[in-house]
């Protein structure tokens, strides 16, 4: 395990987490932006595929921990996201800021789905149809600046760090 | 690379070990909220020494006039409390002669906000920077100056999660002080505000100040117009007599058994700051 990928993780995570929490919540909706979710989604799509588990994992942790979810539930979820856009890499442009997008805004009402799912046990007032589904639409156009946030603030702290393979310069046809 | 991954990949299976067993996942869950703790804290600090100072430099003005303002007020409170000193011995003098137990209120422990609605937003509450370590414990009565603001629904050692009464899921025990004339005590239960997204949206849409209804009361009870809404104390989860709010409204409900009213909270549930955490209250109940 390389230090400064492990020192990377450990900054990006508390920090989104941090600023999750702290952030209002997103106009016309009771949700805070999605940067958890983003930053599985940085992981997923950009580093191996054992630091993208492991990112999905604790992303889901600071969820549930800190919003007061059932403990669990975002793990799977994340997890999940991450398997699939893993699996998905062979076919999607990965390195492109409209699959980040893309990817961000498909993730982010996801796991609130499986977060609303998973309190229905423990609300005696459970929100209606409408206010929930103003929810997942506000998550999805907030998950993708989200998740584009999260990929630039990811790739430059592991382009300081030199966790990031260099580009292979074209050779010149001069030689 | 193979004995990189090899770290990486013991550090997946300690998390899927963490996260397989229900204890480890709450530990991980408690680790994660004192984990950030430090940070919230030191924006709070900042907010509050370094914001604070800015803001009151620009209302140096102002400052003065409120100073004087406070300290009349100090002073006042401080002859109140005097006073009070007097009518408490006789009230448990009083209550010792009837048989009545202690009336034990819990010590105020204050405490500052540190976050609002956690990192997800599905429950209306605050994060305060006491725990465990302060003596505070699941269940306890947070208030405001002004009134009742929530209880407290989760803890670790040094911050707490706090349930406003404005939540969906609130349920309090509440009685009107004083009864209308002639009812005797009018009872009823106060239910957190709804779902919907108020009209006037702010940014800090979790605080929409939507009046909570007191539900079940007594049908022929006709309560007087701002009718002060206290807890009751039934059930022993919180002290009676804390001010929650006062009664806007009142009508019958649709079924014709019940009286429904729509209750205004007492403290400013959008601006909430310093708050105080009874605790030691649940010894006594």
């Amino acid at each position: 395990m390389k230090p400064a990928e492990l020192a990377v993780m450990l900054i990006l995570l508390p920090a989104a987490a941090v600023l999750q929490t702290l952030l209002p919540p997103l106009p016309g909706c009771l949700l805070k932006p999605p940067l958890l979710p983003g930053v599985a989604v940085y992981y997923a799509l950009r580093r191996p595929p054992q630091r993208a588990l492991v990112a999905a994992l604790w992303a889901g942790v600071l969820c549930d921990g800190l919003g007061g979810v059932p403990a669990g539930v975002s793990s799977c979820c994340l997890a999940v996201v991450a398997v699939l856009l893993l699996a998905l890499r062979r076919v999607l442009a990965a390195d492109s800021w409209l699959t980040a997008a893309l990817a961000g805004a498909a993730a982010a009402p996801l796991l609130a789905a499986c977060q609303a799912a998973a309190l229905r046990r423990q609300w005696e007032t459970a929100p209606g149809a409408g206010v929930l589904l103003a929810a997942l639409l506000a998550m999805a156009a907030a998950g993708a600046p989200a998740a584009v946030a999260a990929v630039a603030a990811g790739q430059t702290l592991d382009g300081w760090a030199g966790n990031l393979p260099r580009k292979k310069e074209i050779g010149s046809r001069d030689g | 690379m193979a004995r990189w991954s090899r770290g990486w990949g013991a550090c997946l299976g300690l998390t899927l070990l963490l996260l397989l067993f229900g204890g480890t996942r709450a530990w991980l869950h408690r680790a994660a909220r004192e984990g950030i703790y430090p940070f919230e804290n030191g924006v709070a600090w900042l907010r509050r020494h370094v914001l604070g100072r800015f803001v009151r430099l620009l209302e140096a003005d102002a400052l003065g006039a409120r100073v004087a303002s406070l300290e009349e007020e100090t002073a006042r409170l401080r002859l109140d409390a005097l006073l009070m000193e007097r009518i408490a011995a006789e009230n448990r003098e009083l209550r010792r002669q009837a048989g009545f137990g202690p009336f034990a209120r819990g010590r105020p422990e204050p405490c500052l906000v540190l976050s609002r609605g956690g990192a997800g937003g599905w429950w209306r509450q605050v994060r305060v920077n006491k725990g465990r370590a302060h003596g505070v414990a699941v269940g306890d009565a947070v208030l405001a100056p002004e009134g009742l603001v929530g209880r407290v629904v989760d803890l670790t050692d040094n911050t707490a999660e706090v349930r406003l009464i404005t939540d969906p899921n609130s349920r309090i025990a509440c009685e009107l002080a004083p009864s209308p004339p002639g009812a005797g005590v009018v009872r009823g239960i106060l239910h957190g505000g709804g779902w919907r997204v108020g009209d006037a949206a702010l940014p800090e849409l979790l605080h929409v100040i939507e009046p909570l209804r007191l539900r079940y009361l007594d049908r022929e009870a006709v309560p007087a117009p701002r009718a002060r809404v206290v807890t009751s104390g039934l059930g022993g989860a919180l002290p009676a007599g804390l001010t929650v709010g006062y009664l806007l409204a009142s009508e019958v409900e649709p079924d014709g058994l019940h009286r429904v009213g729509e209750v205004a909270p007492a403290a400013d549930l959008g601006s909430l700051r310093l708050l105080f955490v009874l605790t030691g209250a649940g010894e006594a109940r």
